[in-house]
């Protein structure tokens, strides 16, 4: 079953009554269990085609299927429910809520998407990722290995079908981003697709496919 | 984990913009409450200076209408009523009537419902000659007041000669060497003398007053009088003494009223003028008091709106600023799947609390101030309201509260509206 389904995307940016064109006729299939890794230089239009996957940013041409469903058909509620229950993110500066400490900032998630045993499943995932001993601390008093697990922790609290990360190793040191690489290729492998977009090397390693994008274009 | 929990959670990691919000509330909200109250205390003050002034002034009124009273007296009559045939002239040469009209006169005036004059003296007067000490004297025989029965009773204006004693004019006893408490002969009767007048330059130096009974049995005119003093007659004006005249003239025909009080009259005006501006004084002064609590108001009405428009300002700023530092996790709760509602309620939660904290905050210091207020204040409140109304703090808790909402109301929803995705790739 294909999770994440692109084709003939493009989208562009108006800047300064300029057209900027960020990615240009991609399509694309992502299976489930599929760990994908796009790689390429800065600029490219990597950031870009994570948004316009995850329902964020509509794309100015083509159409995006995730889990069988098109996001830019619905309203943007609905739009915004569907994320909050098929789709997860991670970011490089993990974007982690300042004022929450761990456990509550894992929790987040459960907000926009109600689900029974929440509590146990927050405490499950701080568990899985070794955040036992750093459950009532807030972000600022984490290392960045484990603010990005807390990341990763909320983006897979609603068992989402497809995770987006970006660049989520590039604040990592390489022992921190083996573990984050690991859960997100284990999370693939348990049946969920995976899409992230990466310069790091150890993340390509792990991804089942690595496409290469240039000029907005995956070539 | 909900909305409120993490606004919850906001407010206690960023203490000092909350703070600062709060502040804001609580500093309009104890705006309003001091401005009315203080508005209350002044209309209070002004009220109770009116009243003391008022009731300064009736005093100094009852002052001037005694004083009217007593200048009546000392001057002499306001009226005298003499009989029908009396030459006036000769009553005036002579210094009293010599024809005579019958003492049940003046009860029958008395006893009639006339309403211009409040006392009735009957007299009796002769000018005679003292025969045990060679001196020609006015013999006055009076009674005292004979009430008018319409009026309500009031105390004599000339207390009657006790029976067997004399009350002796200032020339005579001066001239003769009597002194109060030494018995007399007088035309063969004995008499003690009650009372030896002061010098008054009239014709009452020469004058002893004795009972009306006594002069009618020593003059040999039983039960006749030749006079009946009308006192404190009760109108004022140009037509004063035509309506005594008409009054007396309908009860008793068949005598003649003569006027002794143009000075009298001149005097009770210039007193009632007096008496008239100062009740316009006292107009004054309420009316200064309202135009100056009119301008309070005015001024009230112009500076608690604004301290509330600024306080407005001030939480917008604040709220503002919340929300543009907020913009990273407004775009990550937007990511995973936060509706635009839920982040709206997320802010407006936090601007609801600082309003309605600020609110309560704001009562309390605004009603610790009136306390105070109250506590100095030198007029005694009555009943329960005191200087601000219960329903004017609710009105300011509730208007506290939605002066926190609605100033933070535009920064939440600029808040709520920013795209995600834009903040997400510029970070």
């Amino acid at each position: 079953m294909s999770m994440l389904r692109l084709q003939e995307v493009a989208k562009t940016y108006s800047v300064k009554q300029r057209e900027v064109k960020a990615i240009e006729g991609i399509s694309l299939t992502i299976e489930a269990g599929q760990a994908v890794a796009v790689q390429g230089p800065s600029g490219c239009g990597k950031s870009t085609l994570l948004l316009v996957c995850g329902g964020l940013l509509r794309p100015t041409r083509g159409t995006v299927s995730v889990a069988g469903e098109e996001p830019y058909q619905m309203s943007a509620n609905e739009r915004s429910r569907f994320r909050a229950q098929n789709v997860g993110f991670v970011f490089q500066q993990f974007h982690l809520v300042p004022y929450l400490n761990v456990r509550q900032n894992i929790l987040t998630a459960n907000v926009p998407n109600r689900q029974p045993n929440a509590e146990e499943r927050a405490d499950e995932l701080v568990r899985h990722f070794g955040l036992e001993d750093r459950r009532h601390h807030v972000p600022a008093e984490l290392s960045v290995g484990q603010r990005q697990r807390v990341a990763l922790a909320r983006a897979l609290f609603h068992r989402p079908r497809l995770v987006l990360a970006d660049e989520p190793t590039g604040n990592l040191d390489p022992d921190n981003a083996v573990v984050v690489l690991d859960a997100l290729r284990q999370y693939a492998d348990a049946g969920a697709a995976v899409l992230m977009v990466t310069h790091d090397p150890q993340a390509a390693q792990r991804a089942h496919r690595v496409l290469r994008m240039e000029g907005g274009r995956l070539v | 984990m909900s909305i409120t929990r993490m606004a919850m959670c906001e407010i206690l990691r960023r203490k000092t913009t909350f703070f600062l919000a709060a502040l804001a509330v609580a500093v309009a909200v104890g705006t309003i409450l001091t401005a009315q109250a203080a508005l209350r205390i002044y209309g209070l003050r002004s009220d109770a200076l009116l009243t003391q002034k008022e009731a300064e002034l009736e005093q100094r009124l009852t002052v001037l209408q005694d004083e009217m009273r007593k200048a009546t007296l000392k001057l002499s009559f306001n009226l005298v009523i003499l009989p029908g045939d009396q030459d006036v002239r000769q009553w005036h040469a002579m210094d009293c009537a010599t024809t005579y009209m019958p003492e049940e006169y003046v009860h029958r005036i008395a006893e009639s419902r006339i309403l211009s004059v409040r006392h009735f003296l009957p007299m009796l007067a002769q000018k005679v000659t003292w025969p045990e000490q060679k001196r020609t004297m006015i013999l006055v025989g009076c009674k005292g007041e004979v009430a008018n029965m319409h009026k309500s009773p009031r105390s004599p204006l000339v207390q009657p000669v006790p029976d067997g004693t004399l009350v002796v004019g200032h020339e005579l006893h001066r001239s003769l060497g009597l002194t109060e408490g030494q018995q007399v002969e007088l035309m063969g009767r004995s008499f003690v003398i009650h009372k030896c007048q002061e010098e008054r330059g009239t014709k009452d130096d020469i004058g002893v007053w004795m009972p009306l009974k006594d002069a009618q049995e020593l003059l040999d005119k039983p039960d006749q009088i030749n006079a009946i003093l009308a006192l404190e007659c009760l109108c004022v004006g140009s037509s004063a003494l035509a309506r005594v005249r008409a009054d007396v003239a309908k009860i008793l025909p068949d005598t003649k009223v003569v006027e002794f009080g143009t000075k009298v009259l001149a005097r009770a005006e210039a007193r009632t003028r007096v008496g008239e501006e100062a009740v316009a004084a006292l107009e004054r002064d309420k009316a200064h008091q309202q135009a100056l609590r009119a301008e309070r108001e005015r001024l009230a009405a112009m500076v608690v709106p604004g301290v509330i428009v600024a306080c407005g300002v001030w939480i917008f700023l604040t709220a503002f600023g919340n929300a543009r530092g907020r913009g990273a996790e407004v775009a990550i709760l937007r990511a995973i799947g936060y509706r635009a509602g839920q982040v709206l309620a997320l802010f407006l939660f936090r601007s609801l609390a600082g309003g309605i904290v600020g609110a309560a905050v704001g009562c309390a210091i605004g009603l610790a101030i009136i306390g105070r207020l109250r506590g100095e204040l030198d007029v005694v409140l009555v009943g329960a309201a005191g200087l601000v109304s219960w329903h004017l703090v609710i009105a300011a808790l509730v208007i506290g509260s939605l002066l926190g909402v609605v100033a933070g109301w535009i920064p939440a929803l600029l808040a709520a509206q920013r795209d995600p995705a834009e903040i997400l790739r510029e970070t």
